[in-house]
C-alpha cells in the first residue's frame, strides 16, 4: 500500500501476538528492542522474511544481522518496559474487537478487505472523501 | 601639510573575527534549515509508523510475527 500510495498512506503498526504462536510475543519484543536501536522497521521485515523459523537463537541472529548493539538488546529484550508497552496494544486490539491478525483499521473504521486489492480499493474510497482536519486512527499514540 | 594617520590592530582583528562569526553563523543556520535531522525513532509511548505524518489515511495494522 505505502508503494501504491507513498504520499496518501500511512502505516501504524500494532503489535498482536496471537498466544497460539510459541515466539509471536517475544519476536514483537524483539522488533520493539530493536526500535530502541532506532532498527524497527528493519527488524520487523526481516522477522517476516524468517518467520518459519524463529527462535531466540534467530532473534540474536537478526540482531546482528542488521549491525544492532548485542549487548543492549539481551538487555533491551528482558526490559519489562518493553513487556508493558506490547500488552498495551493487545489491550487496545481487544477492545476494537480484534480477534486475529492482521487485522487493518482504515482512518479509525476497521476494513473487511482481505487481499492487496481490495485494500486498494478501501484506500482510494478514503481518498474520495472530504479530509477532516483529525484523523482518527488505530494507531498514534497509545 | 602632512597627515598622519594612526591605525591599531585591535580594532581590525575584532572586525575579522566579527565577520568570521557572522558567516559562521549564517552557514550553520543554512545547513540547519536545509538539513533536517535524522529521525530516530525510538519512543516506546508512541507506535511505530510508516509513510508520511500527515497522510490522509492512516492504516493502523495489528499483526502477530508468527
Amino acid at each position: 500500500m505505502l508503494e501504491k500510495f507513498p504520499l496518501q498512506v500511512k502505516l501504524v503498526f500494532k503489535s498482536f501476538p496471537l498466544t497460539k504462536h510459541k515466539f509471536a510475543k517475544k519476536a514483537a519484543i524483539a522488533a520493539f528492542a530493536a526500535r530502541r536501536q532506532g532498527k524497527f522497521w528493519e527488524y520487523h521485515d526481516l522477522l517476516f522474511e524468517n518467520i518459519d523459523t524463529l527462535s531466540d537463537q534467530k532473534f540474536l541472529e537478526i540482531a546482528r544481522e542488521l549491525g544492532l548493539d548485542l549487548e543492549r538488546f539481551e538487555k533491551d529484550i528482558n526490559d519489562l518496559k518493553i513487556v508493558a508497552r506490547i500488552n498495551q496494544d493487545i489491550r487496545l486490539g481487544a477492545h476494537m474487537g480484534v480477534r486475529g491478525t492482521p487485522t487493518v483499521f482504515i482512518n479509525g473504521r476497521v476494513s473487511r478487505a482481505r487481499t492487496l486489492e481490495a485494500l486498494e480499493v478501501a484506500v482510494k474510497d478514503e481518498l474520495k472523501k472530504p479530509r477532516k482536519g483529525a484523523v482518527v486512527s488505530g494507531g498514534g499514540k497509545g | 601639510m602632512k597627515r598622519t594617520y594612526k591605525i591599531t590592530i585591535l580594532p581590525l582583528l575584532f572586525v575579522l573575527a566579527l565577520g568570521l562569526f557572522a558567516t559562521n553563523l549564517a552557514s550553520a543556520q543554512w545547513k540547519i534549515q536545509k538539513t533536517p535531522p535524522p529521525v530516530q525513532d525510538t519512543d516506546l509511548s508512541v507506535s511505530p509508523t510508516r509513510g508520511p505524518i500527515d497522510a490522509p489515511v492512516v492504516m493502523g495494522v495489528f499483526s502477530c510475527f508468527q
